[in-house]
């Protein structure tokens, strides 16, 4: 260390301005002692060549630790700088050139290689291609008066072509060797090495003042740029050129003569005469090249282009910060955020090419990955994002890369294309893969169904775009939707990820819709949706039954199926059940069977009952436990009805049911039907129908006269069955006799209370016609009768009961009685009617006794005179 | 969108700032700069222009006209098809220089290069006494050496695009097969469209 670097500390401040490139320290302390010429990285090794010929081999022992292994000098005798490593890591060899000798040192010890001698008067070399086959490198080497195309082994050197081309300063040959792009002399030329013909095309220099070094080096594939100027503190141009030494782009004007130019993509780095700066110009096709960064550094530093990239790491906490999948609706889990960030981490593999190096250290100097430079969300990025994302990706870091960047680009197009129509669409399912469509979903505003990640990089500015509303931009947002459904199943079928959940959620939006517009076809939707569907179409139950059970039909999920009939149609359920009475699920209990069939029979017709039937025979049921696991009596007693009851307990069920049923039937009734009865009873007309009928004709249309009828009847006959004799429930609740009247045939009832009992009642009601109906040959009846119709002092009934009666009437004697008990009151001709036919009667009864006894009276002469006869 | 386009490579020469740059910038950008820097060896631009059924691509080399860089020039007209040789309409000494490159064309460049000659900076003539090279002079000198010519102002805009259209009219078009026709030019009742917003121009005028 000499006193130089002690009185002046060195600054390993860069000092970078905002752009695109980096720098970051890979070792930040070298020897100062040293100016430091040269730099390769191979693996895990950096070599280090300084202008005094020492030579430093670096190793990274852990990641970013890197240990000075050794330090030679290439030059034992006498120090000569390093001009120049080149590396031929198929071979494990290296080439270095230290003023004009060049020695083969074995890599990665890099260590001299014994045995194979240097090679003198070299002033630069150019490494051409590695053939596989002979494992030998092919290169150029320059000296002044020759070009030599050399193969290289690890054993050996071996010329193999020699050109007779003088005076070469720098050259770099095309991409098929046949030709150079060279500084000879003073001149820029192009040399065709076949014909070893020299075309000068412009000066290095300008003036023959003062000379610049010539500087050559790869512009792109198959283009070159090159410096040419004044002086080394002047501004000087950089031109590109073709193989034919043809200007291609505008001129690279470079701030002062630089010692080194690199090509990184569109990017020229010039390090400026000094070596304090290094100035980076973007080349953009219609514009002049422009100045977009600097770097400094007030320590004098160099900057190589490495002939094969390393990993750096300088980018890896943005990237995967970018990269890195987040929920965009999800739950978050943390160990999913770091199972991400560890995945992320594995792929991400940022190449860098760059090298910044001297008395401050050794630094990377990197271009930022394209997605951490994109600042604008305007549509201005949108070719720019086109132009990456249909560049080919290789790596599995290119590929996320190149995902994120698709995925970045379709929300971008999202967000600037006038309409959200089809080409968008189309746009999107191009980038099906990496672009998850539920996001597309999403941004319009839509539910969606299913976990949705999306980088954490997008996760922003996605809901940004949510927030926009972007669905306004739809002119038929439901025919959007509809195209998407129909291309994703057309072309993406069998790729799509998670595709339940994505046609979930459109058809999520088809069916939202279609309920909207009251319409459902099932046939719609996907096989999958369809417990979603039903879902959502439960809460609209009512309208949509049919839908739902549709689906449950085609889900084959009866439970939810008979639960939806069992809320819309009883009846539609038992049938139902007979129909499939073989799939029922085990989960379908006898109790909800009886429920079922309980409630069927609430509100019953006779198909119901007819199913029911059928439903108990086809599940070949224990009717008497299924009756007795009817809670409901109506039901219970329906059932008993119709199926016979046999058992005492049964019918002693039906029995207690049928009474109080016909109690509570019988009082509304009677409360009902306490006017018809007074007006049957006041009214004197003598040819009203009878009570019976009365009744029929005021009540029939009554419930509970049809109840009453209804039940009661049934109560008798449960009652014969039950031998019930004495204390029947109807004489009980039925004083009036009405009841009885209405139910019982009069013959039944007659011989329940008798006779004179009956007779009494249909008196009390003046029923005429059935008192009539009644009468017997019975003098003391018709007596009876006459009282009661006398004591009405209705003249008109009195007569015309007599004269529908005479008939009756046969004895003298109680015509007699009859006659004395008619009031005389009663005029003779109001009684002419009955009298008549009773005085002619008598008449021609007086008359036929006179012929009868006058016959007799002739027969018994007759027989005297035979008696006479014979006695004589 | 046509799908015939063809290439014309164009390099424009003269004097050190007589308005090169402003007058392509005025073409392709249809903008103007004021005290915009000295060129230093050349810029490079493009600018499609439709014209009937066919789009003409102009890769314009637009040259530094400082003396330092007079040795790079054939760089840039090497294969050009056409040139402008623009001189400032006030400064006599720029119109010695583009009698200079005008014959330097003749002699180095391609044959068939079409050559126009153009004064700019119509714009400083409020009057006649402004003009130092007079029209009368330069019209001569293009029929001499069968040259198109114009006056233009890059700050105005005027004439900038005629220059462009004539030349483009005046160079054989690629067919499609790749061969040259003269048949396929504008003709007076075809379309030409700039693909400019404020075109100006007038594509029936010559300023021959």
């Amino acid at each position: 260390m000499n006193d130089d670097t002690k009185e002046k500390p060195i600054s390993t401040a860069f000092e970078v301005t905002d752009g695109l490139y980096a720098v970051s320290p890979l070792i930040e302390n070298v020897p100062h002692e040293y100016e430091y010429s040269c730099i390769e990285y191979y693996g895990q090794h950096i070599y280090l060549g300084s202008t005094s010929g020492a030579l430093l081999h670096y190793y990274e022992l852990d990641v970013g630790n890197f240990t000075l292994i050794s330090e030679v000098n290439f030059n034992e005798d006498r120090p000569t700088g390093i001009d120049g490593i080149t590396l031929l890591p198929k071979i494990d060899r290296a080439l270095v050139l230290s003023e004009g000798r060049l020695k083969m040192f074995l890599l990665p010890e890099f260590a001299p290689a014994s045995n194979i001698p240097s090679i003198m008067n070299i002033t630069e070399l150019s490494l051409l291609e590695f053939c596989e086959k002979t494992q030998c490198y092919s290169c150029f080497l320059y000296t002044k008066n020759l070009v030599k195309r050399v193969s290289i082994t690890s054993k050996e050197i071996k010329v193999e072509q020699k050109y007779n081309i003088k005076r070469i300063r720098k050259a770099i040959p095309s991409k098929d060797a046949k030709l150079l792009m060279a500084a000879v002399d003073n001149s820029y030329s192009i040399i065709h090495l076949e014909n070893e013909l020299v075309t000068p095309l412009f000066k290095v220099s300008e003036t023959d003042d003062e000379e610049l070094s010539p500087i050559v080096t790869n512009f792109g594939k198959s283009e070159y740029i090159v410096t040419c100027g004044i002086s080394n503190d002047q501004n000087c141009m950089g031109l590109i050129l073709n193989d034919d030494g043809e200007i291609t782009h505008g001129t690279v004007v470079i701030e002062n003569y630089p010692l080194t130019v690199i090509v990184d993509n569109l990017y020229v780095l010039s390090e400026l005469h000094g070596s304090k700066c290094l100035q980076i110009h973007l080349i953009k096709e219609n514009n002049d090249p422009v100045v977009i960064q600097n770097v400094r550094n007030q320590t004098p530093f160099h900057i190589t282009k490495l002939q094969t990239p390393f990993i750096t790491r300088q980018f890896n906490k943005e990237l995967i910060e970018k990269l890195r999948y987040v929920p965009l609706i999800a739950e978050e889990l943390q160990f999913r955020e770091e199972q991400e960030k560890a995945y992320v981490a594995r792929q991400i593999a940022v190449e860098c090419h760059m090298i910044i190096y001297g008395k401050c250290g050794i630094y990377s100097l990197c271009r930022k990955p394209f997605l951490l430079t994109i600042s604008s969300y305007g549509e201005d990025t949108l070719p720019i994002l086109k132009s990456f994302i249909t560049e080919e990706s290789q790596s599995n870091y290119q590929l996320l890369q190149k995902s994120y960047l698709q995925f970045l680009y379709v929300l971008l197009l999202t967000l600037h294309m006038e309409h959200i129509d089809k080409d968008l669409i189309d746009a999107w399912l191009k980038y099906i893969d990496v672009a998850d469509i539920r996001v597309l979903i999403y941004l319009l505003g839509f539910d969606i169904y299913g976990d949705l990640w999306i980088p954490n990089g997008l996760l922003a500015f996605s809901k940004k775009l949510h927030s926009l509303k972007l669905v306004h931009k739809c002119n038929d947002v439901l025919n959007i939707i509809q195209y998407l459904k129909f291309q994703l199943k057309e072309t993406c079928s069998d790729s799509l990820k998670d595709s339940a959940n994505v046609y979930l959620s459109l058809d999520l939006i088809l069916l939202r819709d279609n309920i909207a517009k009251g319409s459902s076809n099932v046939d719609e939707y996907e096989a999958t949706s369809y417990q979603e569907i039903a879902k959502e179409l439960s809460k609209h139950k009512k309208e949509h039954s049919e839908t739902l059970i549709a689906i449950y039909e085609k889900t084959k999920e009866v439970t939810p199926l008979l639960e939806i009939l069992r809320q819309t149609d009883q009846k539609r359920l038992i049938n139902y059940l007979n129909t499939h009475f073989q799939e029922l699920p085990d989960t379908y209990s006898k109790e909800m069977l009886t429920d079922d069939i309980s409630s069927a029979l609430k509100d019953y017709n006779d198909d119901t009952v007819s199913d029911v039937l059928q439903l108990i025979n086809n599940l070949n049921l224990d009717v008497k436990r299924l009756i007795s696991s009817i809670e409901d009596p109506d039901t219970k007693v329906l059932l008993l009805e119709k199926l016979g009851a046999s058992s005492t307990q049964d019918l002693t069920f039906l029995y207690e049911y049928y009474k109080a049923k016909l109690t509570v039937l019988n009082s509304k009734l009677i409360e009902s039907s306490n006017l018809p009865i007074t007006e049957y009873i006041t009214n004197m007309t003598y040819n009203k129908s009878p009570f019976k009928e009365y009744l029929k004709n005021k009540l029939g249309e009554k419930k509970e006269y049809e109840g009453c009828f209804d039940v009661g009847t049934k109560l008798l006959k449960i009652e014969k069955a039950l031998n019930i004799k004495e204390g029947s429930i109807i004489d009980d609740i039925d004083a009036s006799f009405v009841l009885r009247i209405m139910i019982t045939d009069i013959s039944v009832l007659k011989e329940k209370i008798g006779f004179e009992k009956l007779l009494d009642i249909y008196l009390s009601r003046n029923d005429f016609a059935t008192v009539e109906s009644l009468l017997q040959a019975n003098d003391k009846v018709v007596l009876k009768v006459i009282d009661h119709y006398l004591s009405l002092n209705n003249t008109r009934v009195i007569s015309q009961f007599l004269n529908k009666n005479t008939c009756c009437i046969n004895d003298s004697g109680l015509l007699i009685e009859i006659l004395e008990k008619i009031p005389p009151t009663i005029q003779i001709s109001v009684l002419s009617g009955f009298l008549f036919p009773l005085l002619r009667r008598k008449d021609e009864s007086t008359y036929n006794l006179q012929i009868k006894k006058g016959i007799l009276r002739h027969r018994t002469q007759n027989i005297n005179n035979i008696e006479r006869c014979l006695e004589l | 969108m046509n799908s015939n386009v063809t290439s014309i490579k164009l390099v424009l020469l003269g004097e050190a700032a007589v308005g090169k740059s402003s007058i392509v910038l005025r073409f392709v950008s249809n903008d103007f700069a004021e005290n915009k820097e000295p060129t230093i060896g050349a810029a490079f631009l493009t600018q499609r222009v439709n014209m009937a059924d066919h789009t003409i691509k102009f890769e314009i080399w637009d040259t530094a006209g400082q003396e330092r860089f007079a040795s790079l020039a054939p760089m840039y007209y090497r294969n050009a098809q056409a040139a402008l040789v623009v001189y400032d309409v006030t400064k006599p000494q720029s119109f010695i220089k583009a009698r200079h490159w005008v014959k330097e064309l003749h002699e180095q460049a391609s044959k068939g290069i079409v050559i126009a000659l153009v004064g700019n900076k119509m714009d400083l003539l409020e009057s006649e006494e402004d003009r130092k090279v007079a029209k009368e002079e330069a019209e001569k000198l293009s029929q001499e050496e069968n040259l198109l010519f114009f006056e233009t102002s890059a700050k105005t805009g005027d004439n900038v695009n005629e220059v462009f259209l004539a030349i483009g009219e005046k160079i054989p078009l690629k067919k499609s097969d790749g061969s040259n026709t003269d048949g396929l030019r504008g003709t007076e009742d075809g379309r030409i469209d700039l693909n400019k917003p404020d075109d100006t121009s007038n594509p029936n005028s010559c300023g021959c």
